[in-house]
């Protein structure tokens, strides 16, 4: 209770000092009326000597202050009571910067993740990835072969602790038995210990676990917390469980700690095992790391030595180089596009690999900048209202100040009041946060990930936000503060003057830039809501509402291609048969995923005229399921099983055959995109459907030609030996029981992945514009409403001012419509003035964000228009109040005031 | 604000007159305030709004000392006297204080004619 001592101690030491100070007076007065001043005199004369005894005294007391700690906390006191006592005022400036304020903050918890924040492990600066650059690979791409990972494991002096990190789906069985898929990281052994993890149960992986086979007594599992809380509940007790993984017996290691998310970012469940489990998974050897040394596809990752730069591991890695590459990659694969001319290089891996931060940094940048500018609004907004709190506090302070206060005494009362609003509103403001970033971020993560849930505000962004409290507090309390201590004190006593230059401030300067910001985002969320408006009403070509996608998972099955063909079409049949099931089909490419694979096609008629084709390779079926119209011709059947059949969109129709019918006719595709497996069909087109846009809604229809999906695709192995099912069904739960149903029928060592309705992923592909679009104008209406009670808020004190005035005005005849034309003329007059500001910054801002928006002319003079006419709109209601009020005022009762 | 009436001193000249004026008494501040008056030959108008903070913070230093007494006149004073450290404090100040009124005496005298036959 040192502070209560503290204050007791300085109350007697006051009392001692006036005491005193007292004691020294009477005896100078005494001396004077000795030496023949009448008492009178003396005593003025005294006083005049020992000037201002409060000041003195409080002087004196001061000397024993320890800093300024005791006065700021007697401001504080006064500022709680301040704000105490006028609740309005408080509960709006709190909830203006808890909005401001929190919206800064669920953004930047975004940015942060995405573009900040660094791995949670030991010394995640020393992180590198170390790959290979070329022409066509601008980044350094981390993937190596194992062959050239062992090689730089011995020989790279700069770098220690080489690891390989992979992804591959695994099965385990859900609730209900079926196998589902989650992702797994299958690592080197020493990946996690060299990351510097601690476990949070058992133990992490080793060397010893990274064995062909497996180690004696079973495949180590280690869980990542997610994983752990999610199935097994947080059972302290799960080390030494065994878990079926893809078919064979695991046995759990251990847990890591919740805070460690995986350098893959994202996936809320995965679990980490040996890379030699890679060869249990592969279904013929081709597919296996461990046989085919050659192929790209481990991520390498080490740790830069002590003291060694990324510049000089760089340096390092381009001298060796050439030997490496030569030596130890096949000539062959030197000859690939992204391979040519390649170098080994490195780059940070400080913060791990992330969707967000490689999909929405640009997004997220313009969020953050949207949600500063509503902070500063808000900031705006409430150095008015503070400017009118300092107006009708001017007594008081004219009164501190002829007592003696000095004028940073008085500016740190003000900016210990506006510390405390804002103290207070970024509390709520971290709350806000908190709820909000994950629905935040669920626009950004890929449905069903459950990424989303993983990202909270942290220690970072509570640092954060508390920085914004202090520059909002300093913004909106420091202009009002120095206004109230520079007023002169004499002048204010005096009369009941109003301090003229707040006001005319408040007016000029305050209320019009208040409205150009709101004008500003308003403009903004009408660019992004039209770019979003105008990519929705984009015919895709299909119809994903109703429609349910899941992933088979066959390839671990170790059948040919044509019996898993087969498979498809039987699993395909018994779907349809099932309760609630309305169409059932597969295919490879899903829509609106960005992925659009090409051939190069002509027509036997136009041989010379090759063309670049988008293809896809469908099932029986599928366009009634996705919901494609076909326009000619039919679509494909159970018939047709290889590529002598094909469908096309209109756009190919119109490039191949721009003279007439293309039904009957053939053409020829060549497929050269994977090295290994070149092929060449010629078909026979058996019909025409509409164009229906698959890389993105943004881009037109391409010319798209489909073929069956059959053994032939999955021949080739890699990257399409599986197929996606579409079922269409009224719900998503039927469709999922349908899958399981005969999923258990047909393979049931097999698993499925996430279940996910077709819409969520049109959704998703539009995550950036649907955010954008969404947010602005959230904030658009966030700042609308501020503006408008700050016009409200002004215009009520000036007609409250203005009474007399007006109550002449209607005294000598003038009619209501009058008076209210005066009230509204000068709000038009504030609003005007900020609108034509405003249209300025959104005409100069709009050339940044142009390449957010789809198809809109570099100015948009019709979304200028319409945010000006909102914005006209809403001040006109909130000055038609005061203006009301002005208009039926009581001429008698008005001038009797006066 | 708060020094502007010692804007006349050195700083710390009032303190080190304080310290000089209870070297050989114990005074209250009213008696203190008249010694100092007296001794400069009323040349120093000590201000005596600023005599309180300067002695509360030689008390805050430990160079002073204060009682409550009746004094002769039969009042509750305050008397100031010096301690020990004060005492220290008075030597080594007048010292430096000396030593920089030389200083400051030897810069102000006339210049020396540089060049006399011209």
């Amino acid at each position: 209770m040192l502070w209560l001592r503290r204050l007791l101690f300085r109350d007697r030491l006051h009392a001692e000092l006036e005491e005193e100070i007292q004691q020294h007076l009477s005896e100078r007065t005494e001396a004077l009326i000795d030496s023949g001043l009448t008492p009178e005199d003396a005593a003025r004369k005294a006083r005049r000597a020992i000037g201002n005894i409060t000041l003195a005294t409080e002087h004196s007391v001061e000397v024993w202050r320890w800093h300024w700690l005791d006065s700021l906390w007697a401001d504080f006191r006064l500022a709680a009571y301040q704000l105490i006592k006028s609740p309005g005022y408080s509960l709006t400036a709190i909830l203006t910067l808890a909005i401001g304020i929190g919206a800064n903050a669920a953004i930047f918890t975004l940015v942060d993740d995405a573009m900040l924040r660094s791995l949670p492990v030991q010394r995640p600066a020393e992180l590198v990835k170390i790959g290979y650059k070329s022409q066509a690979t601008p980044r350094t791409q981390g993937f190596m072969s194992l062959r050239v990972m062992a090689y730089l494991q011995q020989h790279t002096s700069s770098v220690s602790d080489i690891s390989g990190w992979s992804e591959s789906m695994l099965f385990v069985p859900d609730d209900r038995g079926t196998l589902r898929s989650i992702p797994g990281n299958l690592v080197t052994g020493n990946a996690l210990s060299t990351l510097g993890l601690k476990p949070y149960l058992g133990r992490l992986l080793t060397t010893a676990d990274n064995v062909p086979g497996g180690p004696e007594g079973g495949w180590p599992v280690v869980l990542d917390y997610g994983f752990w809380l999610a199935n097994y509940h947080g059972d302290p007790d799960v080390v030494g469980k065994h878990i079926r993984i893809s078919g064979q017996s695991a046995i759990i290691v251990g847990v890591l700690p919740a805070s460690f998310g995986g350098i893959f970012v994202g996936d809320a469940e995965k679990v980490y095992m040996p890379m030699y489990f890679f060869s249990k998974l592969a279904s013929k050897p081709s597919e296996d790391p461990y046989t085919n040394l050659d192929n790209f596809w481990v991520l390498t990752i080490g740790r830069l030595r002590p003291g060694v730069s990324l510049a000089a591991l760089n340096t390092e890695l381009a001298a060796a180089s050439p030997a490496v590459l030569h030596t130890l990659v096949p000539p062959a694969m030197l000859m690939r596009p992204d391979l040519r001319g390649a170098s080994l290089a490195s780059e940070s891996a400080s913060r791990g690999f992330s969707a967000i931060a490689r999909d929405y940094s640009q997004t997220l940048l313009l969020l953050q900048g949207i949600v500063s500018l509503v902070l500063l609004l808000c900031c705006v907004n409430l150095a008015g209202l503070q400017l009118a709190r300092v107006q009708a506090r001017q007594h008081e302070f004219a009164i501190r100040a002829a007592l003696g206060a000095g004028r940073f005494r008085i500016l740190q009362q003000c900016l210990v009041e506006s510390l405390l609003l804002a103290t207070i509103g970024s509390i709520i403001a971290a709350a806000l946060a908190w709820i909000s970033t994950s629905a935040i971020a669920a626009f950004l993560t890929p449905a069903g990930s459950g990424e989303a849930t993983l990202l909270r505000p942290d220690a970072r962004v509570l640092l954060f936000t508390t920085a914004l409290a202090v520059i909002a507090a300093l913004l909106f309390g420091l202009v009002p503060a120095f206004l109230a201590g520079r007023t002169a004190p004499a002048a204010l006593l005096k009369a009941k003057a109003t301090n003229q230059r707040v006001n005319k401030l408040r007016q000029r300067l305050f209320l019009p830039a208040q409205f150009a910001l709101a004008l500003v985002l308003v403009f903004a969320a009408g660019l992004f809501t039209r770019t979003l408006v105008r990519l929705r009403g984009n015919n895709s070509g299909f119809n994903p509402t109703h429609v349910t996608e899941v992933c088979a998972q066959f390839q671990s099955l170790k059948k040919t291609p044509t019996e898993v063909a087969a498979l498809y079409r039987a699993m395909t049949e018994d779907l349809r048969t099932r309760p609630g099931i309305q169409s059932a089909s597969y295919t490879w490419v899903t829509p609106l995923t960005g992925y659009a694979p090409k051939v190069v096609a002509h027509t036997t008629a136009h041989p010379q005229e090759d063309h670049s084709i988008t293809f896809n390779e469908v099932g029986d079926g599928y366009f009634s399921t996705i919901g494609t119209h076909v326009l000619q011709g039919r679509e494909f059947t159970q018939e047709d099983r290889d590529r002598t059949n094909c469908v096309l969109n209109q756009a190919t129709v119109r490039i191949l055959f721009p003279n007439g019918a293309a039904i009957g006719d053939t053409l020829k595709a060549t497929y050269s995109g994977d090295e290994d497996n070149p092929w060449v069909a010629t078909c026979r087109v058996v019909g025409l459907v509409e164009d229906a846009r698959y890389a993105s809604l943004r881009e037109p229809a391409p010319p798209t030609v489909y073929f069956p999906a059959g053994a032939e695709a999955l021949a080739r192995g890699g990257y399409s030996n599986n197929f996606v099912f579409f079922l269409r069904s009224q719900t998503g739960a039927e469709a999922s029981t349908a899958y399981r149903a005969t999923l258990a029928l047909f393979a049931p060592d097999t698993g499925y992945s996430v279940f996910l309705p077709l819409s969520e992923q049109v959704d998703q592909s539009l995550g950036s514009e649907r955010l954008i679009a969404t947010l602005s104008s959230a904030f658009a209406g966030v700042a609308l409403l501020l503006s408008a009670i700050g016009l409200f808020g002004v215009l009520a004190l000036r007609v409250q001012q203005r009474t007399p005035e007006f109550g002449i005005r209607i005294a000598v005849g003038a009619s209501r419509e009058h008076l209210v034309g005066l009230v509204l003329r000068e709000a038009m007059i504030m609003v005007g003035v900020g609108a034509v500001i405003g249209i300025v910054f959104a005409m100069f801002g709009s050339h940044f964000v142009q390449h957010f928006l789809y198809e809109a002319p570099p100015i948009d003079f019709s979304v200028v228009g319409a945010a000006t006419i909102v914005l006209l709109v809403v001040a006109l209601i909130a000055a038609m109040l005061p203006a009301i009020r002005a208009a039926w005022l009581e001429p008698t009762r008005a001038l009797r005031n006066e | 604000m708060r020094d502007s009436s010692r804007r006349d001193l050195f700083p710390g000249a009032l303190e080190l007159m304080v310290l000089r004026s209870l070297e050989l008494e114990s005074l209250h501040g009213y008696a203190l305030a008249m010694r100092i008056q007296q001794r400069s030959r009323d040349l120093l108008q000590v201000e005596e709004g600023s005599l309180y903070p300067a002695l509360q913070r030689l008390l805050k230093g430990g160079l002073l000392e204060a009682r409550w007494e009746i004094s002769a006149t039969n009042r509750r004073v305050r008397t100031y006297s010096l301690t020990r450290k004060g005492r220290k404090h008075l030597a080594h100040e007048t010292a430096r204080f000396d030593q920089m009124i030389e200083g400051i005496r030897s810069v102000l005298s006339p210049l020396p004619d540089p060049d006399p036959q011209s």
